[in-house]
């Protein structure tokens, strides 16, 4: 067919009966569908190898017959059941201590737990050979995962005022940690060492996670004022008056509400008076352990957990 | 005298704020019908924490714990209480401030209901006109913030995208038949009656959340109830004192503002009537009730007999002063800082006010300018000297060769380039596939091909 001045798709729609025309429709129909041969080279040879699955990373947990609570820890004080450096995973470790189970510790990271929250425990297999794996328990619902696997509950008292002494450490305390480990700035190195350093070595990231948890712990502080600044003055003070609270509250008894067996009370206390006073710990600036050292008894309550349960 | 600054009178109330509420009780607990030494200012200042005290050697006291602490440091009245008493003080203003305020600020302000027909009119009535587009929506924001992990936003209505598909009339579709349809079915429903099922009312939103808001409620009210127990005061004394105060304000905030959604006032009222007899008690014998109009027409007064005056004329029993009123210079400077904050990446974050003077570094505390201001120096100087000659913008080479196409013609290195023959051959290589895609692609060539196949 010579080259005529009729454009050509307009020219094919003439033809269309022709067979050489026909051939050019169809292969205009099937290009818009048909792959580039270079990629179609490729996807011809598919499926192109199955390799087997991965074996699991040697550091990954193979303790099916034993329950394993993931914390905030390192390698060294995990293998010796050593407190996590994290006052809200060291809470379940002293309250799971305190209820007499059997578990190993392992370190983690938020991005490992299923809730984005350490702790979680992972419960052992029902059967040694079972290959079901039971679900993780996160922490909001590990005191009830406790009760049914330990008859030895801790009970916690039934005083009017445990509500209110309970939120003395959810509040003022746990607000002054926030505020001398994460703001303060002499014990930036101690967060570095803790928190950023097992995270990533390479310098913008670290920089990039240390000020995320600075921002988080502000925004925390921040949180219940309306005009978005807090004095630490206040932090320093509602830590002072909460700890002389606690020590009023505890007395001369071996335990708080003067129960016979430590509680969720004492668990979640001495999570934060154990760390503050631990001496192992490279603070920079360290307010609050002179502030508990003038509470006798609440440093010799944070001594007797340690010596008992860990 | 001493000065407190609190948010303006509202609902009947002191103050809008639970904290102005519970300071204005402690000072006139504290100091009882002597009027001369204290006065209430109602303020509108946003950006410091409320309420704040002003001392009489000109310190200020922000907030209702250094109030407090100030108060029974400087007198000898407060400290009659035993060491377990203090004790308990601490731990129920503790649980005060970790329960009260998510409950508030899910009644006053996330609930989009309340929020629009309760809580913003009153503010309107007290704040100057500017402070009226700035705070209430900060407290808001705020109140978001505080109650985000309750996850019961879903009686914050404003939040929820609505899809208004009715208002645009869809390409294709005949708009009238559809507004036919509408009306139609408008219709239809107005001959039904209208009944709420069990599953219907539970489905609404604001019902669905109560059930969650309940649960919030009580773990506040039963123990703050049992701990009152059947005594008059919350540390058993025979006076009010600071704790008793605190949570004076936050529970009138709860129990006497008129909101529509008053699912808060009235559990207290159903299953908590010893906390609102407290409150009411403690309303009454420090005389607390304020009305918000009142207070507000103290602002035409210009003496201080006229206000005195004002006062007495109105039986106040609170020192009122009249409200502050912003120059026309501060409410600019406001106005502005707010509208540059709504700037994103400019918005202040949280601060933490030190105690000592910060031990950082300067370059440390000052990284964000200094980078800023390094970056802008050199962009100028750089600009600087290309306009002015001093450095020559790179404009390539002084004679410019047209229609090199082979390596040879790229000097020496093009030279030795082309004698690698493996470039060569990859080149012709390329430029055919290059040519058969061309052939393939345009239709111009179409007559190309059918003559292949002829041939063939």
């Amino acid at each position: 067919m010579p080259k005529d001045d009729i454009p050509p798709r307009t020219s094919m729609t003439q033809t269309a009966g022709g067979p050489p025309a026909a051939t050019w429709s169809q292969q205009q129909q099937s290009s818009i569908f048909r792959i580039p041969p270079p990629l179609k080279r490729v996807f011809d040879k598919f499926p192109l190898v199955q390799y087997g699955e991965n074996e699991l990373p040697l550091r990954a947990s193979r303790q099916k017959d034993q329950h394993v609570l993931h914390v905030f820890t390192t390698l060294e004080d995990a293998k010796k059941g050593r407190p996590s450096f994290n006052p809200g995973c060291l809470k379940w470790q002293a309250y799971l201590n305190f209820s007499g189970l059997e578990y190993s510790t392992i370190p983690s990271s938020n991005h490992g737990s299923p809730s984005g929250i350490l702790p979680f425990m992972q419960p052992a297999a029902q059967a040694k050979e079972s290959s079901t794996i039971p679900d993780a328990v996160p922490s909001n619902k590990l005191r009830k995962w406790a009760t049914t696997q330990t008859s030895k509950a801790t009970e916690e008292s039934e005083d009017l005022r445990y509500e209110s002494y309970a939120s003395l450490v959810n509040n003022a305390l746990r607000k002054a940690w926030l505020y001398q480990l994460y703001l303060h700035p002499s014990n930036a190195s101690l967060v570095h060492k803790l928190y950023v350093a097992p995270c990533s070595s390479t310098l913008p990231v670290q920089l990039a996670i240390y000020h995320q948890l600075r921002d988080a712990a502000e925004s925390e502080l921040c949180k219940s004022s309306y005009s978005n600044t807090v004095s630490e003055e206040d932090i320093i003070r509602d830590a002072r008056s909460a700890f002389s609270a606690l020590s009023e509250l505890l007395g001369e008894g071996e335990w708080f509400f003067s129960q016979s067996q430590p509680s969720m009370l004492d668990a979640s206390i001495f999570a934060y008076t154990h760390l503050i006073l631990d001496e192992e710990l490279p603070w920079g600036s360290n307010g609050l352990a002179t502030q508990i050292a003038q509470h006798q008894n609440l440093v010799n309550h944070r001594n007797r957990v340690l010596d008992q349960y860990f | 005298m001493l000065q407190l600054y609190v948010l303006g009178p509202a609902f009947g109330l002191p103050s809008i704020d639970a904290e102005c509420n519970a300071a204005v009780a402690l000072l006139k607990s504290h100091f009882g019908p002597d009027d001369s030494a204290w006065e209430i200012i109602p303020t509108h200042h946003h950006e410091t924490t409320l309420p704040y005290l002003r001392s009489d050697d000109n310190r200020t006291l922000h907030g209702y714990g250094a109030i407090f602490e100030y108060l029974s440091t400087t007198s000898s009245a407060q400290n009659t209480l035993t060491p377990t008493q203090t004790a308990d003080s601490t731990a129920i203003t503790s649980f005060l401030n970790t329960h009260a305020p998510t409950l508030l600020s899910i009644s006053l302000y996330v609930s989009s209901e309340n929020y629009r027909h309760a809580t913003r009119p009153a503010f309107t009535a007290l704040l100057p006109w500017h402070a009226n587009y700035i705070l209430p929506p900060r407290r808001r924001a705020a109140a978001r913030a505080l109650t985000d992990h309750l996850g019961v936003s879903s009686i914050d209505v404003d939040n929820v995208h609505e899809d208004s598909g009715s208002s645009s009339g869809g390409v294709g579709k005949d708009p009238n038949r559809e507004g036919f349809e509408a009306q139609a079915k408008e219709r239809a429903s107005l001959l039904l009656p209208r009944k709420d099922t069990v599953r219907s009312l539970l489905q609404r939103p604001e019902h669905a959340a109560i059930f969650k808001l309940h649960a919030v409620a009580e773990e506040f009210f039963a123990p703050l109830r049992d701990m009152l127990g059947e005594k008059e005061f919350l540390l058993d004394t025979s006076e009010p004192t600071g704790v008793d105060c605190l949570a004076y304000g936050f529970l009138a905030l709860m129990l006497y503002p008129a909101v529509p959604q008053a699912w808060l006032a009235k559990t207290m009222r159903e299953k908590h009537g010893g906390l609102v007899r407290f409150v009411e008690r403690m309303h009454e014998r420090l005389g607390l009730g304020t009305k918000a109009e009142d207070v507000l027409d103290l602002a035409n007064c210009v003496t201080r007999d006229d206000i005195l005056g004002r006062r007495k004329a109105k039986s106040m029993q609170l020192p009122w002063c009249p409200p502050e009123r912003p120059t026309v210079l501060e409410t600019a400077t406001t106005v502005s800082k707010e509208l540059v904050e709504q700037i994103p990446y400019l918005k202040s974050p949280p601060t933490i006010m030190p105690l000592h003077s910060i031990r950082q570094p300067v370059w440390q505390r000052h990284l964000p300018a200094i980078l800023l201001g390094t970056a802008a120096t050199l962009a100028l100087g750089g600009y600087y000297a290309v306009r002015t000659g001093l450095s020559v913008w790179p404009r390539g080479e002084q004679v410019q060769i047209f229609g090199r196409k082979r390596f040879a013609d790229y000097g020496h290195l093009g030279a030795a380039l082309s004698g690698i023959g493996l470039l060569g051959q990859q080149a012709a290589r390329d430029s055919a596939y290059h040519q058969q895609v061309d052939l393939e692609a345009s239709p111009v060539n179409v007559d190309v091909k059918v003559k292949g196949d002829g041939a063939v």
